[in-house]
């Protein structure tokens, strides 16, 4: 009741005090009538009746005292006080609350990115008891094995899905390729996948697709009743029975976002789903699991490995998926720590200027303790203040954020495989952001509410200001730590930018502008087995070389740059009793392959048009299966084999910019039966004449060959996105934050000298009105921020020669991270910084008038 | 001021307007006016302790205000005796009746 008339009471503020007002004044009016009454002239009786009445502004208090909690006043005097420093101080608070947003918003943004990338929850039903099974050691197996495996019925439920399926879209005269998650029919029901239209894909379903809203708003223009229509796929008519929401995460994870989901093919190899029973612990699952891979061992025996010897599972929510991928944790890792360093120059540099804020109120603060103000309301009002700081910060960083996490998501990463983050604010992030502000208005806070609180009142009342000396050296000491750890993210974001520069301009070891990809994708079914498949692959190499223009073509399974492909495993070599253990870049090339793409031969011949069990290395192979010896001649054994080495070509990069040390075996192209990869024949083409002009002439000329294929023709130049992404990433993200982390020690810097500048004003007036010389006030400026500047580059620049070592791995070849250019390019942008950040407090000093300076006494 | 006004006893201020708002709603001018009349001039309400009062009472929820006319035709602001406020009322001036005849008690006989 009480409480409610109180709540109300704060909204009806102003309507109660001018209230208040009138029945005052009606009061006085009454008094004065009956004093007139009694012969008082009515201007003597009106004064007479205030006179009585005693102070209003006082009984107005009181009054309204009744009302109020006495803490949300308080409260309301401090907000009210802060409030009028912000109108007075506008330039405190905007450097103060634009650092702190600044370090928050960042932050934020690259937390959402990382959850979003890393730890999206897929969109499935109950994501905590879904795991992903590894049989093996290998990441897909056959569908065959998927079906003994839910024959077994040891797991509640168990589905497929294969990623990296393609598939053939009629468009009227056009073929594209469409990006296909090719799944068990069981999958959708198993994995309880919502969707925003019709229904998932089910068993008994023929020829039956869902699709995603990006195809549905991209390919297909938004056309209205989608479900119930036909998409002419790899050939046959395929009925939309299902649309995807947005917001569709795959089970896959890592933004992957397939155009359909269509049912697997016999042949496909999938990764294993599991739905595991309710509330088992880790240790039965794996059990469980061993005991099914050991039956499976029993009813289909592989020849080189045993199901049950490498059986591992990870649930697919939460942090268990980042242990698998390491690089890319190790990145994120990376990106985290300089987020968090750069909020750390934020909080810095708002303790900074607190600091100095604190100390020139320590006189209104000594005057307000000997009023009477207890030590705690003091700490309170400061607390207030940063928390107030707090609020405006987060609320800035939080519209940064959004900004941010916009750009972040229409970014178009140009990979040749369709990622999208969708990065969102999300109830993670407010916790986070929260968590920052709060962090910061406490640290902040206590920090100069402890300066304020060590001040003796007495002492600084008789002192002033000026003379409250000492306690500079904390302020200098931030400063100093602020320039070192941006002179470490600074480095960092110099580095990465070589790295981008580098690997633009860095040789890939073949020919990157006179070479283009043809990458078709046949329709399985119109090309059953491996014969027809590989006649059409040697067709499409004739094809191709007979359009003019055209130097050579060579078909190979991996665009190099664009495809991957890593085995492990012993090596039996000719050279030696012992196997090695070579860990090996693996592609099938035809011939006449490193001749188009301009690899060196280093000793020996390429395949040519006949031969069987040969092979062709690169020297880091060569060098270590058969050190100190020539390699061509020797035979290989591994998986299969004898091969006989023909040829040694130079190594190159295969995947990335960054590969180095990578050793590599080429087999001779040959086209297999089944879907997925298989179905793809890339062919590479040399150029003659401007790989651009060519385009449109090979991809006539595919389209006449075969209409229901996809093509996909690209100039390598065009084709390096996956290979630079990491480059581009990194470039991007921490050039930013190194341009971020720069202004904020700029401005940190700044707060310092502008403060330092007007406490010595006297001093300074003093040498100035002695005769000193401008250039002897500058030197003092001056001399006093490159001090700091000094020191933090030192111990910023040491810090940074050990810290980006690890990240080596992330560079070419050529770039060390004792980079040269990049140790003289930070030193000198800090450089910069600090003049300019010394430049308007020293001109303010240039300008003090000596007398005005010696009058502030 | 120089009015020799002699203190209320504590708490004796809301049992004196609540008994004054019995008979009918007044405002603060009035009831301030009718407890020193009918205490035979003895009683003189301070104004910065009056207004305090209704306000807390207000907040207590033993009186409702509401603006009117006063006699002198100026706007007035009326105070009235809620529920709340008889009860308040009756416990009270039963209570001060007790104390009284305690504290009389004692005078007479100790």
């Amino acid at each position: 009741m009480e409480f409610r008339k109180k709540f109300a009471f704060l909204r009806r503020r102003e309507e109660f005090d001018a209230g208040l007002a009138d029945e005052m004044s009606f009061h006085i009016e009454e008094r004065a009538d009956e004093l007139e009454r009694e012969g008082f002239s009515r201007a003597e009786a009106l004064r007479k009746a205030r006179i009585e009445f005693g102070p209003a502004a006082r009984l107005a208090e009181e009054t309204r005292g009744e009302w109020q909690w006495s803490w949300w006043e308080d409260l309301h005097t401090d907000l009210r006080y802060a409030a009028r420093s912000l109108v007075r101080e506008p330039g405190f608070w905007l450097v103060a609350v634009l650092s702190l947003g600044l370090g928050i918003g960042v932050n934020t943004a690259i937390f959402s990115l990382t959850m979003e990338a890393l730890l999206s929850e897929p969109s499935v039903r109950d994501a905590s008891s879904l795991a992903y099974v590894r049989l093996g050691g290998n990441s897909h197996i056959g569908l065959a094995q998927l079906q003994f495996i839910r024959d077994s019925r040891a797991f509640p439920g168990v589905a497929g899905l294969r990623e990296d399926g393609d598939i053939n879209w009629r468009n009227g005269e056009e073929t594209r390729r469409l990006f296909a998650m090719r799944v068990t029919d069981n999958l959708f029901e198993m994995a309880g996948i919502p969707l925003r239209m019709g229904r998932g894909l089910q068993p008994g379903d023929v020829d039956t697709v869902v699709i995603s809203s990006r195809m549905w708003r991209g390919k297909l223009a938004s056309i209205p009743d989608p479900v119930g229509r036909t998409l002419i796929l790899d050939g046959r008519p395929h009925r939309i029975v299902g649309l995807l929401p947005e917001s569709h995460r795959t089970l896959f994870g890592y933004g992957f976002h397939p155009d359909v989901y269509v049912l697997a093919l016999r042949a496909d190899n999938m990764q294993l789903y599991v739905r595991m029973p309710e509330g088992i612990a880790p240790e039965a699952a794996a059990g469980q699991i061993r005991a099914v891979s050991a039956a499976l061992d029993q009813a289909m025996p592989e020849r080189d490995f045993k199901y049950a010897d490498s059986v591992n599972f990870r649930m697919v929510t939460g942090l268990a998926r980042l242990v698998s991928e390491k690089s890319i944790s190790l990145f994120f890792g990376m990106l985290m720590t300089v987020v968090t360093l750069l909020l750390g120059i934020a909080c810095l540099n708002v303790s900074g200027l607190l600091l100095a804020r604190a100390s020139s109120r320590v006189q209104e603060f000594a005057v307000r303790a000997s009023l009477g103000a207890g030590r705690g309301r003091l700490v309170r009002q400061m607390l207030t203040e940063s928390l107030l700081l707090a609020l405006l910060g987060t609320a800035a960083g939080l519209l940064l954020n959004l900004v941010l996490t916009r750009l972040i998501s229409g970014v178009d990463l140009q990979l040749p495989v369709p990622i999208v983050l969708r990065v969102e604010p999300d109830w993670r992030l407010l916790a986070y952001a929260s968590a920052v502000a709060t962090f910061c208005a406490v640290v902040v806070g206590l920090l100069s509410a402890w300066r304020v609180a060590g001040a003796n009142a007495g002492d600084t009342l008789k002192q002033g200001e000026h003379q409250v000396g000492g306690k500079l050296a904390l302020r200098r000491g931030l400063v100093i730590a602020q320039v070192a750890v941006s002179v470490v993210v600074l480095t960092t974001a110099v580095l990465f930018a070589r790295n981008l520069t580098e690997s633009v301009n860095a040789s890939p070891g073949f020919d990157l502008d006179h070479t283009l990809y043809v990458s078709l994708r046949l329709v399985p079914e119109n090309y059953p087995d491996a014969v027809s498949r590989q006649a059409l692959a040697e067709r499409a190499v004739a094809a191709i070389s007979q359009v003019p223009g055209v130097v050579s073509a060579a078909s190979s399974r991996m665009i190099p740059l664009n495809d991957d492909s890593t085995y492990g495993g012993s090596v039996r070599t000719s050279a030696s009793p012992d196997p090695k253990s070579i860990k090996r870049h693996v592609n099938h090339v035809g011939p006449g392959y490193f001749r188009t793409m301009g690899v060196p031969l280093v000793a020996g011949r390429e395949f040519q048009e006949r031969g069987e069990n040969e092979v062709i290395v690169n020297d880091t192979f060569a060098r270590a299966a058969f050190p100190g010896i020539s390699a061509v001649g020797q035979t290989v054994e591994y998986g299969g084999g004898p091969y006989t080495i023909v040829g040694v070509v130079k190594e190159s990069k295969y995947a990335w910019m960054n590969d180095r040390n990578r050793a590599a075996v080429f087999e001779r192209f040959r086209m297999t039966p089944g879907g997925g990869r298989n179905s793809i024949v890339n062919i590479m083409v040399r150029a003659g004449v401007d790989p651009e002009t060519l385009v449109r002439p090979l991809l006539q000329s595919m389209t006449r060959l075969d209409g229901s294929s996809a093509v996909e023709v690209k100039p390598m130049r065009r084709a390096m996105g996956m290979a630079l992404l990491p480059s581009r990433i990194g470039a991007v993200l921490l050039g930013f934050m190194g341009l971020l982390g720069l202004a904020l020690t700029g401005i940190g810097l700044y707060g310092l000298m502008a403060y330092s500048v007007a406490r010595r004003i006297r001093e300074i007036g003093l040498r100035i009105a002695l005769g000193a010389a401008p250039g002897r006030v500058l030197r003092l400026v001056f001399g006093e921020g490159a001090w700091m500047v000094g020191v933090g580059l030192a111990l910023g620049l040491a810090a940074s020669y050990f810290a980006t070592r690890p990240l080596a791995a992330y560079f070419v070849e050529q770039l060390s991270t004792a980079d040269p250019f990049t140790y003289i390019l930070v030193p000198a942008l800090m450089a910069v910084t600090g003049w300019l950040a010394c430049a308007r407090p020293a001109r303010r000093a240039l300008r003090v008038e000596p007398m005005e300076a010696l009058r502030y006494e | 001021m120089g009015n020799p006004t002699p203190e209320l006893l504590p708490g004796t201020l809301y049992l004196l307007v609540l008994r004054t708002l019995a008979a009918g709603s007044l405002h603060g001018y009035a009831i301030a006016k009718r407890i020193k009349e009918t205490s035979g001039q003895f009683l003189q309400v301070e104004e910065g302790s009056l207004y305090p009062a209704l306000n807390r009472m207000l907040v207590k929820g033993w009186l409702t205000a509401e603006w009117g006319l006063s006699e002198s035709n100026r706007k007035a602001r009326f105070y009235k005796l809620t529920r709340a406020g008889r009860l308040q009322l009756a416990q009270e001036d039963q209570e001060f009746r007790r104390m009284v005849r305690a504290i009389e008690l004692v005078l007479d006989n100790a």
